[in-house]
């Protein structure tokens, strides 16, 4: 019983720094520009297929394929600038019709450029026994633990030692207030936005390591990512990282006992629950009001 | 008879010849295929827009669409329900989802709604690919046979035609009166603003509430005449995110508050889309809506029929 719920906790740390990661580009995306980004989850595939092909036609490893991905993956930038700009000036619904219409152009791009099958990384993935827990951890989810800490550890360094940070932080907190003492709001906006590109891209390659990419695959990952940021709040990196274990924990429990085709319900209930909650309150501080 | 009765004549006579296209049999099959995919999905976008006059945007309408669609096909293929009934029971479904709209996310607003709506099709969708014992899961309910139509029109495309061409009219009609009856006026002021149009007497929460329940109910129906054209549902795709796309798209484009604004979308777009991008790009020739979508609101923010006054 003890194992069997240790195992469970394994797992769930496993798949809420996935989550963490998918979230963390929204999140940061979010906060600078208050861009409710829909297409977020088509960016992850793009950022997966990326990651697929140039493993599968190049034979490289996971953090060549990841930095690949990732540097691509800034091709998103200008565009969410030019949505966020606009955002500012019309009204929040604004930027999620256009993401919207993001979304469903790059669907029928990627079914088009990739076909609709479903694709995977497989890889030999080592087994290591924890013997004295009776738990054990495959090298897939040791990569995907790993990676996100490190890069939840990294951006929280940098919002809180650097200067860059500090005035990163300003910006998401209060873009006017930052301006007024001297930040360049706007070089601020672009580097969250690139970080959350960045942040994107290395998503996706770890995304298709463990999970079927497909054109159409991508609702499941934004509704993820709109829920973990939505109970975390705007920019707030390390609640990104708690939340999404909770949330992992959660999921996990429910697959263990109801079976995991039920597990996809649980984002979209969660989602409904916190904007009943303080969805004006979060959606209205991100509009600036 | 003087100028104005005359003009106001028109209309309903412009369709009743509309309508008599499903009667003549030299019309090519694949010109009136077109049509009736124009004008199912001029029915969407003229469903979905009743909604959205007053002053909300649903991302989710794919739901009411989905539920009618799996409503029809389970009382036609599982209980040998008539044509008539079966739609009516789909319809039926999208309304009982409407109505947990209403008890859950009604009080939303602006971002939040938009966002609750657009997760909210995946709650369906999850519970009907799960319930496979009633609903064949994610494989879908094949061969949907349709019964014999107890009244007198063409069998097959020139049916669907005929019924669908219908459908639009009813809409067009109940759209019509969204905008220019004396309820249409208080969803004017209800879109302009909600609490001057609370403080002079408007019942805000309940044209709200009733265009949800019209606008899912003619949802529905469009979900089963749907399913019984194409003879087959899967939830991939009748809770996919191109039919909560296309009625948004629409309605966009054709103009939110023109009577026929949403219908001329759907022929416009519908059109290119089937007889340009389909032979042009087959698999992403749904990117035509996502595009027109950008340059709606870019260029055309109040449609291409905002040069008309609406009155």
């Amino acid at each position: 019983m003890v194992q069997g719920f240790g195992q469970i906790i394994v797992q769930a740390l496993s798949l809420g720094s996935l989550y963490a990661i998918l979230a963390i580009g929204f999140s940061l995306i979010f906060g600078s520009t208050r861009v409710l980004n829909l297409a977020h989850g088509s960016f992850v595939i793009l950022a997966a297929y990326i990651a697929y092909f140039i493993e599968r036609y190049y034979s490289v490893g996971f953090i060549a394929s990841s930095i690949v991905s990732s540097i691509l993956s800034l091709i998103f930038l200008p565009v969410l600038e030019f949505i966020g700009s606009r955002t500012s000036t019309h009204k929040e619904s604004f930027s999620l019709i256009l993401t919207f219409g993001v979304a469903l152009v790059l669907q029928s791009f990627y079914s088009a450029m990739f076909s609709s099958d479903y694709r995977i990384l497989y890889s030999n993935s080592t087994i290591y026994n924890l013997t004295k827990l009776g738990l054990s951890i495959s090298s897939i989810q040791l990569t995907i633990i790993l990676s996100s800490l490190f890069t939840i550890i990294f951006l929280f360094v940098m919002f809180r030692k650097t200067m860059t940070g500090k005035a990163l932080r300003a910006t998401i907190h209060n873009d006017e207030a930052a301006l007024l003492s001297g930040i360049p709001v706007k070089q601020m906006r672009l580097l969250a936005i690139g970080l959350g590109c960045f942040a994107t891209g290395l998503a996706g390659s770890l995304y298709v390591r463990v999970s079927y990419v497909h054109p159409a695959g991508d609702i499941e990952i934004t509704l993820i990512a709109l829920l973990i940021t939505l109970f975390a709040g705007r920019g707030k990196i390390r609640r990104v990282l708690i939340n999404a274990w909770l949330f992992a924990l959660i999921e996990t429990i429910v697959s263990y006992w109801c079976g995991a085709k039920w597990r996809e319900l649980l984002s979209s209930l969660f989602i409904i629950i916190v904007l009943m909650g303080r969805g004006e309150e979060i959606l209205n501080n991100s509009s600036g009001k | 008879m003087n100028k104005s009765r005359l003009f106001k004549l028109l209309p309903p006579l412009v369709w009743l010849i509309i309508l008599s296209l499903g009667w003549i049999h030299k019309i090519p099959e694949s010109f009136l295929s077109v049509l009736t995919t124009a004008f199912l999905y001029g029915a969407m976008a003229t469903a979905w827009n009743i909604h959205a006059l007053s002053g909300v945007t649903s991302l989710g309408h794919a739901a009411f669409f989905g539920l009618g669609a799996y409503g029809f096909a389970l009382a036609i293929s599982k209980h040998g329900f008539p044509f008539w009934t079966g739609l009516l029971a789909g319809a039926c479904c999208a309304v009982i989802y409407a109505l947990l709209w209403i008890l859950s996310i009604d009080k939303l607003r602006h971002g939040s709604f938009v966002l609750a709506t657009f997760v909210s099709v995946e709650i369906p969708r999850v519970i009907i690919e799960n319930v496979e014992t009633i609903t064949n899961g994610s494989a879908g309910i094949m061969n949907i046979r349709v019964p014999n139509l107890p009244i007198p029109i063409p069998t097959g495309l020139q049916g669907w035609y005929v019924i669908t061409v219908a459908l639009t009219g009813i809409l067009l009609w109940l759209h019509h009166k969204a905008l220019f009856s004396r309820w249409g006026w208080g969803l004017k002021a209800i879109r302009d603003n909600e609490r001057a149009a609370l403080a002079v007497g408007v019942p805000v929460d309940f044209l709200r509430r009733l265009t949800l329940l019209l606008s899912s109910f003619f949802m529905g129906v469009c979900g089963g005449i749907y399913a019984s054209i194409i003879g087959f549902v899967e939830p991939s795709v009748v809770f996919g995110l191109h039919f909560s796309a296309i009625p948004l798209v629409f309605s966009l484009f054709g103009g939110k508050e023109n009577a026929w604004g949403p219908l001329l979308g759907a022929i416009i777009l519908c059109s290119l889309d089937q007889l340009i991008m389909v032979p042009l790009f087959p698999e992403a020739h749904r990117a035509i809506y996502g595009i027109s979508l950008f340059l709606t609101l870019w260029f055309l923010p109040k449609g291409i029929l905002a040069w008309k006054k609406t009155g």
